[in-house]
């Protein structure tokens, strides 16, 4: 009953309330330097999540080992993958990783800090280039508070900051974070230049195929398709076809999409969800650790029937999506790439045998964009779906896999986990899908199709 | 007492000889693979048998990945011996020459051994 007197309140807690008020006050004023000191802090963040201090942890970085491994062999014994074995990845997935090979001198603790500066360098370049872009748009200079920082359309930068801070390590130690990170240049061009954004789509899918299905909505949406999408892309592409014709019968640049047709489900994937949950009830044990592509993958006679029609689904979901998309080809080309990008996206992970974490870096490019466009009210609900995604994705990785594959006592909280995100991941791709469906259905007569 | 002292070699001695000359057993790097992703190169004979899996040291059983030719480590450098440190003074023959003249001064009578 002490500290309810009021002498108390005006004693202490009013001097702390009124710094705090400054402090918010001045935080939304300065907005911009905030923006990058909470940058700062979120890749921090991300370093100290990747590198889990207990060795007996799985850490979310170990793909940058494997990265370091195809590189210090490529650069010892001069076995790549790609030119002289199948990959895993695309062809241009392996130049960051070269990159950071090239300055690392064989070390491994060296090669993962190149590459974390690379991350941290493209995105914080990209998140300067659409704050800019918002500061041309934006009419009011002045915010006093961080809702006013939303409605001017600074919280496109925001939200990609606190998506990677919801989607912790696996954002930054991936190659999905490089895709992205085109993905989003490609966005921003889009403005200026439609043959920029389909070079930077071009790359994306070069690099990693998910970001790069905004390609096709471009595809659709523009008038002078020859010219500004498809000779930008042949022109990004014309590498790869030139090392083909060198290397002729030792070059495997497709290799990664035959990866995938012969594996089991994957325990995280959506697909396997109710094999999954019905587990916990039967008490079966069918989670069976596949050591060539380094995933646990669950196998049952239910789940094998799964993964053999899911190949076939998966087909018949994208051209139903692209079907849509044809549909609302009329539609305002930011709105439709947009839509239509992360439709064909969230198919391709809903439909997929796998469902890896980094899968849902590939959303924060067009959901980032899509609150800095004039459209921003329309996204809130999808981008808060695409966050508590994000945030889920980092529950189960690292936070609750390690329980779901030891069969530890709380391997029902995992599941549970699991669940619950795979279900957000469904309703987001529902509102999706529906949006995109509104979108063909209401377009207006007048509308600009493109320039 | 200064006699009877052993001098510049450590108990246990140990071999001032190089490996120069020496060549290692045919040999390869195996690399293994578990699921956290930790990577163990590991040196097996040539003759061996590579064993398929290998325990981690995160405790998972790490999985066999390939074979690559072995890397010959780089030579440290180390400090010369004293014959090395000798023969950079003086040439063979003055050493012959040397020896040879306190060969005579011991039949002579002029010098005695040490003990």
């Amino acid at each position: 009953m002490r500290l309810a007197d009021k002498g108390y309140y005006v004693r202490f807690l009013n001097p702390l309330y009124n710094m705090l008020k400054k402090a918010y006050t001045l935080c939304c004023r300065n907005r911009y330097k905030t923006f990058w000191v909470l940058f700062a802090i979120v890749q921090i963040y991300l370093y100290f999540t990747n590198e889990p201090i207990n060795y007996n942890e799985p850490p979310p970085s170990g793909d940058l080992s494997l990265y370091h491994y195809w590189i210090d062999r490529g650069t010892q014994f001069g076995v790549w993958p790609i030119l002289h074995e199948p990959s895993v990845y695309p062809p241009y997935a392996f130049i960051p990783m070269l990159f950071a090979g090239i300055f690392s001198y064989q070390n491994l603790f060296l090669f993962k800090i190149i590459w974390y500066f690379l991350m941290m360098f493209l995105w914080g370049f990209g998140l300067k280039l659409l704050w800019e872009q918002v500061d041309k748009s934006s009419k009011s200079k002045i915010s006093n508070s961080f809702t006013d920082i939303f409605h001017l359309g600074y919280g496109s930068c925001y939200y990609a900051l606190f998506y990677m801070l919801a989607m912790g390590g696996v954002f930054s130690s991936r190659i999905d974070c490089m895709a992205a990170v085109l993905g989003l240049y490609g966005f921003i061009a889009l403005k200026n230049s439609e043959k920029a954004t389909s070079a930077f789509f071009t790359a994306a899918a070069w690099t990693k195929v998910f970001v790069g299905a905004n390609f096709t909505p471009l595809f659709f949406a523009t008038k002078k398709k020859v010219k500004n999408v498809i000779l930008p892309a042949c022109i990004v592409s014309a590498p790869i076809l030139l090392l083909m014709f060198a290397c002729q019968n030792h070059f495997y640049p497709l290799s990664f999409l035959q990866g995938q047709s012969s594996r089991n489900l994957q325990i995280e994937s959506v697909a396997a969800t109710p094999s999954m949950v019905s587990e916990l009830f039967t008490g079966a044990h069918n989670i069976i650790y596949n050591n060539t592509i380094y995933t646990n993958e669950i196998i049952s006679p239910v789940c094998d029937f799964i993964a053999q029609i899911l190949n076939y689904i998966l087909v018949l979901a994208t051209a139903i999506i692209l079907f849509l998309v044809f549909r609302a080809r009329k539609a305002d080309e930011t709105q439709l790439i947009l839509s239509g990008g992360l439709a064909v996206i969230l198919g391709l992970i809903v439909f997929n045998k796998v469902g890896s974490p980094q899968y849902f870096t590939a959303l924060l490019p067009t959901l980032a964009y899509a609150l800095s466009t004039e459209y921003k009210k329309q996204w809130k609900i999808t981008c808060i779906l695409g966050f508590f995604v994000a945030l889920f994705t980092q529950m189960i990785f690292p936070g609750v896999y390690k329980y779901i594959i030891n069969y530890d006592p709380y391997h029902y909280l995992g599941i549970l986990c699991l669940a619950i995100r795979n279900c957000l991941v469904i309703a987001l791709f529902i509102v999706v899908i529906y949006n995109l469906y509104k979108l063909g259905s209401k377009v207006p007569k007048d509308s600009k199709v493109s320039k | 007492m200064a006699d009877s002292s052993f001098k510049g070699l450590a108990i246990g001695g140990r071999s001032l000889e190089t490996d120069d000359a020496i060549n290692f057993a045919e040999r390869y790097e195996v690399t293994y693979i578990c699921p956290n992703k930790h990577i163990t190169i590991l040196p097996f004979s040539s003759e061996a048998e590579v064993p398929p899996v290998w325990e981690c040291r995160c405790g998972k059983i790490a999985h066999v990945r390939g074979n690559t030719p072995y890397k010959t480590p780089k030579k440290a450098s180390r400090s010369k011996t004293h014959w090395e440190m000798l023969t950079d003074r003086r040439s063979m023959e003055d050493l012959q020459k040397n020896l040879d003249e306190r060969l005579k001064m011991l039949e002579s009578g002029k010098i005695h051994r040490g003990l």
